[in-house]
């Protein structure tokens, strides 16, 4: 089920991972069981870039929060740095945790309004380091530089920032700790075009600098093009499609990652040109359709395909579920 | 003769001493069955041109014009009884967010019924009827189950095709679709391109299409207009602006697109940030974050250049065959 890296340093390790969640039906039923995100294995090597893409309500963001020790997942093998975080112990996890690190969606969101910057970047360091004031504020100060904002700026409050400088300071709250990970959870979508470029340039910089893993999550598949080394694609909890980069984007293999990779926008189309092949919308994840979840909407459907869940198998050096992948690809 | 014309459309808010200019003299023309985007970035006055021209700019906010003129009335002049007649008949608009836009209290039936009473005489059964074949038209599928259903019952792609049945309701002859796919996901978003465009064709409407997303406007528009900071930057026909922009502005802003850098590892980026409406910088808006920009930049602001084709607001456009663009995306 694994995919094999060739790197040495295996930084998080899934195996099977599950998340599911009770959802109420009324007062006299018993509540439903919703998988957010069924049976996903992956691993991701220090200094890599695992990008997921997939619609709203496919579980890429629910994975991000398993990755980022924010929910425990339902079942299934999550290790992080070689250990198994549902059975570490307190001292392991304070070890662990430090080392994962998210950014968020919307920076005007994810910052405290009523906290300066000094507060913001102090904090982390003053529950988990044993630094003194000074230091934490040299680091601090240093950390500013490092995301490319001046040194004026450490006594300001977010709302004195734009989206773009507001997203560079969640990325030094989250570097604050020199952590392994970042959980990238649509990063970059709230900002504008010219403003993306530069955060996509400081991601990839830091990556560089100080050796940082990405699992970076997004609904951009251009952006992901860039930025990815190994890209995930997730439709209603599961993996369809696993590998390399180039060989997703060159040659999709499954039906939806085919469907997906067409319906983007693109520059260089020429008007008028036929873009959807998908119908219809991502079913209730409530109420999947039986065998493969894709069955309902995938233009080479047989009847067997409704009969069984087809497993992920490793197709042409990539990770696909598609229980007739050798007949159409 | 054009449907749509317009001269120098200004949109003032503030107090007069102190005007904050949301948008600063857009041209446009637009022909009968035109498709024209607007890009531009947050707070560049796109969604602003969109709401002036349905007449939903309220107190404070000032519309000005040198002309605006659809289907040869001046829509400045006329009476507001007179613009009610047209908002929603000959003119419509969708909006971004559908969920937000569709009232969660009637049902989809209801509120599709409402534009058409307005606008049209007609008895109970013929304005259901007629609801039911709009709803088909935009593909909603059991659309005899759906007319009864609420807006929190649908989907976001499905209230959206409840918005483009509403706005169509009439036969518009100008449709304004500000962001009208960006709360989507990519599939979804090019099921409703498509039908967009489809509607569109069929019935011969213009088409105002207001983004951020570059790629929408290639796969879509004839024309595009690139605003920055209210002010119009270059317009002309999409090919032309894709391949080789004139406008500094819109150079930088294609090369930093991912799709412009295929092959690099760092993208090109335009520095600083987009002036908020109190920093209006002097002179041409752009010059502090133009690699171009020169001592005549900072303190006179450019008029529109006619070139073939394109209006370009800079004082040293590019040359055409020397823009790098083209090159980066085809390697």
């Amino acid at each position: 089920m694994i995919m094999e890296t060739n790197s040495s340093q295996v930084l998080v390790e899934a195996n099977r991972v599950a998340k599911q969640y009770p959802v109420a039906q009324g007062w006299f039923k018993p509540p439903a069981s919703l998988y957010a995100v069924d049976g996903v294995s992956f691993r991701l090597a220090a200094g890599k870039t695992l990008a997921v893409v997939g619609e709203s309500g496919c579980g890429k963001s629910t994975l991000a929060r398993l990755v980022a020790m924010l929910e425990p997942p339902s079942s299934g093998d999550l290790k992080i740095d070689n250990i198994q975080i549902d059975q570490a112990s307190r001292s392991d996890l304070k070890r662990i945790r430090p080392m994962v690190q998210m950014v968020f969606q919307n920076p005007y969101a994810s910052l405290n309004p009523r906290k300066k910057v000094a507060a913001i970047l102090d904090e982390p360091l003053a529950i988990n380091t044993k630094l003194n004031k000074f230091e934490r504020k040299e680091t601090g100060l240093a950390m500013l530089a490092k995301v490319g904002l001046q040194a004026e700026h450490y006594s300001r409050y977010p709302h004195m920032f734009s989206g773009g400088q507001r997203q560079r300071i969640a990325i030094a709250r989250a570097l604050m700790l020199d952590p392994k990970l970042i959980v990238a959870d649509e990063a970059v979508s709230a900002l504008d075009v010219s403003i993306q470029a530069q955060v996509l340039n400081l991601f990839m910089d830091l990556q560089e600098s100080n050796g940082l893993a990405y699992l970076f999550i997004s609904h951009n598949l251009a952006v992901v093009e860039h930025i990815a080394d190994e890209v995930m694609v997730m439709y209603l909890g599961k993996i369809v499609e696993q590998g390399a980069k180039r060989h997703v984007f060159d040659e999709p293999l499954h039906p939806y990652t085919k469907a997906l990779l067409a319906s983007m926008p693109r520059l260089t189309a020429k008007f008028p040109q036929k873009r959807s092949m998908l119908h219809g919308e991502l079913p209730s994840p409530l109420n999947p359709p039986p065998g493969c979840p894709f069955s309902n909407r995938c233009p080479h459907k047989k009847d067997a395909c409704s009969a069984a869940k087809p497993a992920l198998q490793d197709f042409q050096g990539r990770w696909v579920a598609c229980s007739r992948i050798a007949e159409i690809a | 003769m054009a449907l749509l014309e317009i001269e120098n459309l200004r949109v003032m808010f503030g107090s007069a001493s102190r005007p904050l200019r949301a948008l600063d003299g857009l041209d446009l023309c637009m022909e009968q069955g035109e498709v024209v985007g607007i890009v531009g970035e947050s707070g560049s006055g796109k969604s602003t041109a969109g709401l002036a021209l349905m007449g939903l700019i309220d107190y404070p906010g000032r519309v000005t014009a040198r002309r605006m003129s659809f289907a040869d009335r001046d829509l400045l002049m006329m009476p507001e009884s007179e613009r009610q007649t047209l908002r929603g008949k000959d003119i419509a608009m969708i909006f971004q967010d559908p969920l937000a836009s569709l009232n969660p209290c009637f049902s989809i039936a209801y509120q599709l019924e409402e534009t058409l009473r307005v606008h049209q005489a007609g008895t109970r059964a013929e304005l259901r009827s007629q609801t039911l074949a709009l709803l088909r038209l935009v593909e909603i599928p059991d659309a005899e189950q759906r007319l009864d259903a609420y807006p929190h019952q649908l989907s976001g792609g499905m209230c959206q095709r409840v918005m483009l049945a509403m706005a169509i309701a009439c036969n518009p002859r100008l449709l304004i679709a500000d962001e009208p796919t960006t709360a989507l996901d990519v599939t979804v978003q090019a099921q409703m391109l498509e039908l967009l465009t489809g509607l569109q064709k069929q019935r011969g409407m213009a088409l105002l299409l207001i983004t951020h997303d570059l790629g929408v406007v290639a796969q879509v528009a004839h024309r595009v207009v690139v605003m920055y900071a209210g002010q119009v930057m270059e317009q002309g026909r999409v090919p032309d602006i894709f391949d080789a922009p004139r406008h500094p502005y819109t150079q930088a802003l294609l090369a930093s697109l991912p799709e412009y850098n295929v092959g690099r590892k760092r993208l090109a980026t335009i520095p600083g940030n987009v002036p908020s409406q109190h920093e209006r910088p002097q002179g041409c808006v752009l010059h502090p974050r133009c690699s171009n920009a020169q001592e005549i930049c900072q303190t006179l602001v450019p008029d529109p250049a006619e070139f073939p084709n394109a209006l370009v607001r800079c004082h040293f456009p590019l040359d055409k065959t020397v823009s790098p663009c083209k090159q980066n995306l085809t390697a």
